[in-house]
């Protein structure tokens, strides 16, 4: 009796809106949360170089100009956030709960959290399966780069990619204003929102949306810097924060600051000024052939294609362009679990661009550098491969499909 | 708006009986502008640190470039001529543009290896066209520049025993050959000295059975028994490569371009993999025809680009005065593509 009333509730569906939940699922759910949270609380204390290095100066400055919004007034030597992390940077200083580094990785957790909403949103969208969702979503909270990226670094790369997440979650759904307003949003965080940025105009390309909503880029970009403007801050200077960024002379010393990349194979020390050049003109190249094939191409854009099209495009930036930081590849770390929860032969891409991208943050991390870069390196240019014979099949697939349905 | 922009990029204009997009017109200016400003970043560096060298980098390096783009439009008009696709064709005009180890070759390293890589394409396009003359007069031109067009050779001799070249053409190849010889020998010209000086770059490194080639001496050692290994080794290949020519030639197959194009990849890889004294720049034949191959079957695209890394791997060995990753890895990838290609070629009945 009990046996089956306990089995009977366990195989429940609950109705919610317009989705119906077994309880198997709330509760691998409820689990998965638990167990992301205790993850994250077991690395609270883990203080990394550039928490020393950077943030504590960054936010010692900000509460001796007063904290809040008058922090941003702060003259710094050398900072390279926008306003609105700089924002929250500047509440937390004069925060008068836990301590600068705590409240950084749990403004980081929280985008963890939505990221993974983000995520599961999607998957439910694609699949109308709840427990592939919940799987989905949890993947994310247990990936290893996301938890080591905030919880562990107290970086905050998650929030752009969480808001980049949403963005294509709207954009499937159709409601593509929304969508490009969360892309503004991403922007005006990172600039590396910007590897993402061939896929949206492939997106275009194929009206899925419209030229005008790209004025959402510079309009949320200058919403974000009007809090430092306000505070005294110089206009123009608040708007070239990226071309100072872009001009990588901060990274300048390597060709790849520990991902595992094309210069882990040719030497990351060598022409260090010329490679970079060189490197800049060869990934703009490699994106005009990939823009020009996937524009003049005619097929049928789907939700999943345009993850997997969008994971491509930063797999090829991120493996081409110097000076990338063993962080950039979070997007195709989120990417790659939405991809696969949506066709799960492509399980084992998650699985290899995670292990390649955590090497890149375990020489950073732990100073440990057990499989050399290059080993990874190899394993992502073959995932590059992967994918583009996959885009190519699916491509080409499609085509044929609605040649042959007229 | 939104839809005018989009015609715009996929509207085709007619120039004569020729009709080309936009797009495809972009695609062009955007590769010619990068391979260019790709060039540009890396001119100043210098490779040998010779004087008489130095007085002449710079139009090396010059001259290097013009033909760099005149070997795009020629790779370009052999796809076309393959596939008779204008989107391969493009797309190899900037490929090859910008190939790492084309633009290295001339714009960094200072060498003219792209004058031999001109006459051998547009030998092989010749013979494509079935313009045969002058297809081993090209060929023979190419010889008299660079030694590593002979990793070519067992294809023209596969094509005699075809009955698609006459014995007579292949005169031109000794004549040739024999001309440079005698060029060497008598002629002072400053672009001998320079070739000279240019042969001094090994005189540190002593004498090796493989100078950063990926090679089969990466497995074995480059340094070990070279002078044995030298004279062993040389019979070695041609045994092997008369061996398959001999397998070829009784091997029932079609002399059509795919296999044309697929023997000429095969032998440009296979002959500097077994072949001692190989360097760095002893792939970039086999490049440009991997290339060709890729646009061909583009499900052995990925080849393409793999060689290529790997042959720009090894001229990174030699600007930095050695590889990152042993160098053993790089010819274990290499005998994978050589073997792949092999398959093909054993498949490849008619």
């Amino acid at each position: 009796m009990i046996d089956q009333l306990v089995r009977d509730f366990f195989y429940k569906k609950i109705k919610l809106g317009n989705v119906v939940i077994a309880v198997t699922d709330i509760l691998l759910f409820a689990l998965l949360t638990a167990g992301a949270l205790y993850m994250r609380y077991a690395l609270r204390n883990v203080v990394a170089g550039d928490y020393k290095v950077f943030f504590e100066p960054w936010v010692a400055t900000l509460r001796e100009a007063g904290g809040g919004f008058a922090g941003l007034a702060a003259e710094f030597e050398y900072v390279d956030y926008t306003t609105p992390y700089l924002t929250i940077l500047s509440f937390i200083s004069i925060s008068p709960f836990l301590n600068t580094l705590l409240l950084m990785k749990i403004v980081s957790i929280g985008f963890d959290f939505v990221a993974a909403i983000g995520v599961l949103c999607f998957v439910y969208h694609e699949k109308k399966s709840t427990t592939a969702a919940v799987l989905a979503y949890g993947a994310l909270l247990f990936a290893p780069t996301v938890v080591a990226n905030g919880a562990m670094w107290a970086q905050c790369d998650i929030i752009f990619t969480s808001f980049v997440i949403l963005s294509l979650l709207f954009i499937a759904r159709n409601k593509t204003t929304t969508g490009m307003i969360f892309y503004g949003v991403a922007f005006a965080f990172k600039l590396q929102t910007l590897f993402i940025a061939p896929l949206y105009v492939i997106l275009w390309v194929k009206k899925k949306i419209k030229i005008q909503q790209f004025l959402w880029l510079p309009i949320v970009y200058f919403i974000g810097v009007i809090p430092s403007w306000i505070a005294g801050k110089n206009l123009w200077e608040l708007l070239t924060v990226y071309l100072f960024q872009a001009n990588g002379e901060m990274d300048i010393y390597a060709l790849s600051h520990k991902f595992p990349n094309i210069y882990q194979i040719i030497g990351t020390d060598v022409f260090l000024r010329e490679y970079a050049d060189a490197g800049i003109w060869l990934t703009l190249a490699a994106l005009m052939f990939l823009l020009y094939y996937f524009a003049k191409k005619e097929y049928n854009m789907t939700n999943v294609l345009m993850v997997e099209m969008g994971m491509f495009f930063v797999m090829v930036i991120v493996y081409f362009l110097p000076h990338m930081h063993e962080r950039y590849a979070i997007l195709v770390d989120v990417l790659a679990i939405v991809f696969a929860f949506c066709r799960p032969k492509k399980l084992y891409v998650p699985v290899l661009v995670l292990v390649s991208s955590f090497a890149g943050y375990t020489v950073y991390l732990a100073q440990n550098n057990v499989v050399p870069l290059y080993v990874y390196a190899w394993i992502w240019l073959l995932l590059i491969l992967d994918i583009a014979s996959d885009i190519y099949r699916q491509i080409n697939q499609n085509y044929k499909t609605a040649e042959i349905t007229c | 708006m939104d839809q005018w922009l989009r015609n715009l990029l996929l509207k085709k204009i007619k120039i004569k009986s020729c009709e080309i997009g936009i797009l495809d017109i972009l695609l062009v200016c955007g590769t010619t502008a990068a391979g260019i400003l790709l060039r540009t970043t890396v001119m100043e560096t210098t490779s040998i640190a010779h004087d008489v060298y130095m007085e002449y980098m710079l139009a090396i390096k010059v001259v290097s470039f013009v033909l760099e783009a005149l070997l795009a439009v020629v790779m370009s008009a052999f796809t076309w001529q393959l596939t008779k696709n204008k989107t391969k064709t493009l797309c190899c005009y900037g490929l090859v543009f910008l190939l790492p180890t084309v633009a290295a070759n001339g714009a960094m390293f200072g060498r003219g290896d792209v004058i031999y890589l001109v006459f051998a394409m547009c030998s092989l396009l010749c013979l494509v066209k079935e313009k045969r003359h002058t297809a081993l007069i090209l060929y023979a031109l190419s010889v008299v520049c660079s030694n590593y067009a002979f990793f070519l050779l067992p294809v023209y001799i596969l094509w005699f025993f075809k009955g698609k070249i006459k014995l007579l053409y292949l005169l031109w190849i000794p004549i040739g050959y024999t001309l440079k010889q005698i060029l060497l020998q008598t002629v002072s010209l400053p672009i001998l000295q320079v070739l000279a000086m240019q042969k001094d770059v090994r005189k540190d490194e002593g004498f090796l059975l493989s100078y950063h080639c990926p090679n089969v001496y990466q497995f074995i050692g480059a340094d070990k028994f070279p002078i044995e290994y030298t004279q062993a080794g040389t019979v070695f290949t041609i045994g092997l490569v008369l061996m398959i020519c001999i397998y070829l030639m009784k091997k029932n197959y079609e002399a059509d371009h795919g296999n044309f194009i697929l023997f000429s990849v095969f032998f440009c890889l296979f002959v500097p993999f077994f072949m001692p004294g190989m360097d760095e720049r002893s792939l970039l034949l086999a490049e440009m025809l991997m290339v060709l191959y890729a646009m061909m079957y583009i499900r052995r695209f990925y080849l393409a680009i793999i060689l290529s890394i790997v042959s720009y791997a090894a001229y990174s060995a030699f600007f930095r005065g050695g590889a990152v990753m042993p160098f053993s890895f790089f010819a274990f990838v290499l005998l994978g593509i050589i073997a792949l290609i092999g398959y093909d070629l054993m498949v490849s009945e008619k």
